[in-house]
């Protein structure tokens, strides 16, 4: 897997945890269209954490040295991944979950093929 | 003094944070478009190529050649050698005075460049300046670093004064009131990003720490500025101030340059200090790139410059020195790559639009409730609007300004300053004569133009889009895309704006 693939796979991974994380808030299935979804908080939380370790384990190795990695994604990457999913939630909602995960998921194999 | 912390708090964080505020958000942006200051200078130099392939032995043959030929006498040569992100040989010579001078060449023609390549240094010097020369007057720099003090209090007072930090994590809500929706914008942008604002702010006044609290400096060294940064670089093995000695040929630098890469384990060297060049003093000095370590204090070999006997390796100095280095190198981004300046630029700009959202959210609160006087608040309101679009609005101008001006004209960087600041004060005359609204949705609308304009300029210059995506040349490539998408972004705020305030009845909008 190369850098910049790597990248846009930390980022639709933190994206994705964020999205878990917005949904263990009160009335956010509804939101998303899914009320019956009995999914409990604590485990969305969860989720969201294994997801936001998952993406620090993608990017850090991946950037040019380890220090380098822990930096970006702590300062950087868990700041700019949640934007586009609290922007995007008041408008709608299950968009705001799934896009940004999609887009960034689809970018890093965009960029692992090319 | 208001009756609890969290009163007090609130009270420094929105005076603290509009005062500073105008002042950080020109700071901001600046630093933000610095992170790509080396990609801006390429931008804004068209006779050189990109990409190219380079040869760095050639490379620095062809830079001290031309130091023996232009420089004979000076005290220091300084070869910089050409990277793919800066693919230009950069040659700095020092006189008996300690005057530097920078010649420019191509690496593979050695034709010199008649440029300063300076467009991306602007916006650094305006971040940490203001545009006020150090050596002409200090204010600029001191007003920054104010600002960078009053930024660190209003993060910390703003958590303070945010009593439901962690639940509002995800709240937005634009179409709510005017000011309910600027309030979270404002916090969605604080918040999530918290961790990067507060790093650059302290790492900010850490790396000029010496300048803003000078006790020890002027204790230790009598004041003297200079005495202590040479002790603190440990560079006092190559003071220039010692007179050369009789002629003899420096070494081959490329064989010194092979050894020093050696000795620190590999990383490519890109700076070549030679100090009393082809005299029996003389000392050679290499310092490696920095893209795989975060410390600003690039690994350092030191050679005799005719024996080529090895003097020194520097591979880290005392603890405090290294943690000041470390920190200060986060704020410089000097490592990491092309994508970890793509997320400081983002994050750079969530710092912007933070204080962007700040200032207009404290003219939204003031206009409801009446709460200033009435000249006062059509002052913030012009201040606030030029503050903010006439800073992006005189950015802009500054870069076509970079394209129009011919590279040999007299005095060329004070003249692309002046285009600056005279932009500036144009927008702020306009938007103190304009309705509060209309000025927002036309200034708007104008660095909408501008950027939208941009890379037509490029096209002028031959380098246009066409060309430059026909060869990878992804660095100026780059800037022309980025161009293009803040004018669509620009145009839909623009946009927004003007639809949010259209009056239902057709009154006058104010």
């Amino acid at each position: 897997m190369n850098t910049s693939s790597a990248l846009f796979l930390s980022l639709s991974a933190a994206c994705a945890g964020f999205a878990l994380l917005r949904l263990s808030l009160k009335d956010a299935w509804k939101d998303v269209g899914f009320p019956n979804c009995r999914v409990s908080p604590g485990v969305c939380r969860i989720g969201a954490a294994l997801l936001l370790f998952l993406s620090a384990l993608v990017w850090v190795p991946a950037a040019t040295s380890l220090t380098v990695g822990w930096m970006s994604w702590l300062f950087c990457t868990l700041g700019i991944a949640p934007i586009a999913l609290v922007a995007l939630w008041p408008f709608n909602p299950r968009m705001a979950a799934a896009l940004p995960v999609l887009m960034l998921g689809l970018l890093a194999l965009i960029a692992w093929i090319v | 003094m208001k009756e609890t912390l969290r009163q007090s708090m609130g009270w420094l964080h929105t005076w603290c944070g509009l005062l500073f505020g105008w002042v950080l958000f020109g700071v901001l942006l600046t630093g933000t478009l610095a992170v790509f200051y080396t990609e801006l200078n390429l931008w804004a130099t068209p006779e050189l190529q990109s990409p190219v392939d380079l040869d760095r032995a050639h490379a620095v043959e062809m830079g001290r050649d031309y130091l023996t030929r232009e420089a004979p006498d000076a005290q220091q040569w300084r070869i910089v050698i050409p990277t793919d992100r800066e693919p230009v040989l950069r040659l700095v010579f020092t006189d008996s005075d300690g005057k530097g001078t920078t010649h420019r060449l191509d690496p593979q023609t050695g034709v010199r460049i008649p440029r300063d390549m300076d467009a991306g240094f602007f916006f650094m010097r305006y971040h940490y300046t203001l545009g006020i020369s150090r050596s002409d007057s200090q204010l600029g720099f001191l007003i920054v670093g104010a600002a960078g003090l009053a930024m660190l209090a209003a993060i910390i007072s703003g958590i303070i004064i945010h009593k439901r930090i962690f639940r509002d994590f995800f709240v937005f809500r634009p179409r709510k009131s005017k000011q309910r929706a600027w309030m979270d914008a404002h916090n969605v942008l604080s918040v999530l990003p918290l961790p990067f604002h507060t790093m650059m702010a302290y790492t900010g006044l850490i790396i000029l720490y010496y300048a803003y609290i000078p006790a020890a400096v002027d204790m230790l060294h009598a004041g003297d500025l200079k005495s202590y940064q040479r002790d603190a670089a440990m560079a006092e093995y190559v003071d220039v101030q010692t007179q050369p000695g009789p002629f003899a040929e420096t070494a081959e630098l490329m064989p010194l340059v092979a050894r020093a890469e050696k000795e620190w384990g590999g990383e490519p060297a890109v700076n070549i200090y030679i100090s009393h060049p082809n005299r029996a003093n003389a000392a050679v000095e290499v310092w490696s790139q920095r893209d795989h370590r975060i410390s600003n204090f690039p690994h350092r070999v030191a050679f005799d410059g005719v024996s080529g006997e090895r003097l020194r390796t520097m591979t880290s100095r005392s603890a405090a020195r290294d943690t000041q280095a470390f920190l200060a190198g986060l704020h410089f981004l000097e490592w990491g790559g092309g994508w970890v300046r793509w997320l400081y630029f983002f994050a750079g700009l969530a710092s912007t639009a933070m204080v962007a959202t700040a200032v207009v959210l404290f003219v939204a609160k003031r206009e409801q409730r009446n709460a200033l006087p009435r000249p006062l608040l059509p002052l913030i309101k012009a201040i606030t609007v030029a503050a903010v679009a006439g800073n992006t609005i005189a950015c802009i101008a500054y870069l076509l300004a970079e394209r129009y001006y011919p590279a040999g004209i007299a005095d060329r960087k004070s003249v692309l300053a002046t285009v600056y600041f005279t932009v500036w004060l144009a927008t702020l005359v306009h938007a103190g004569l304009r309705p509060y609204r209309k000025a927002w949705v036309e200034q708007i609308s104008i660095a909408a133009l501008l950027c939208l304009v941009l890379p037509f300029t490029s096209v002028v210059a031959d380098v246009g889009l066409d060309r430059t995506l026909a060869v990878g040349d992804w660095i100026r490539a780059g800037v022309d895309l980025t161009a293009w998408a803040s004018a669509l972004v620009f145009a839909a705020a623009a946009w927004q704006i003007s639809q949010r305030n259209k009056p239902a009845s057709g009154g006058t909008v104010r």
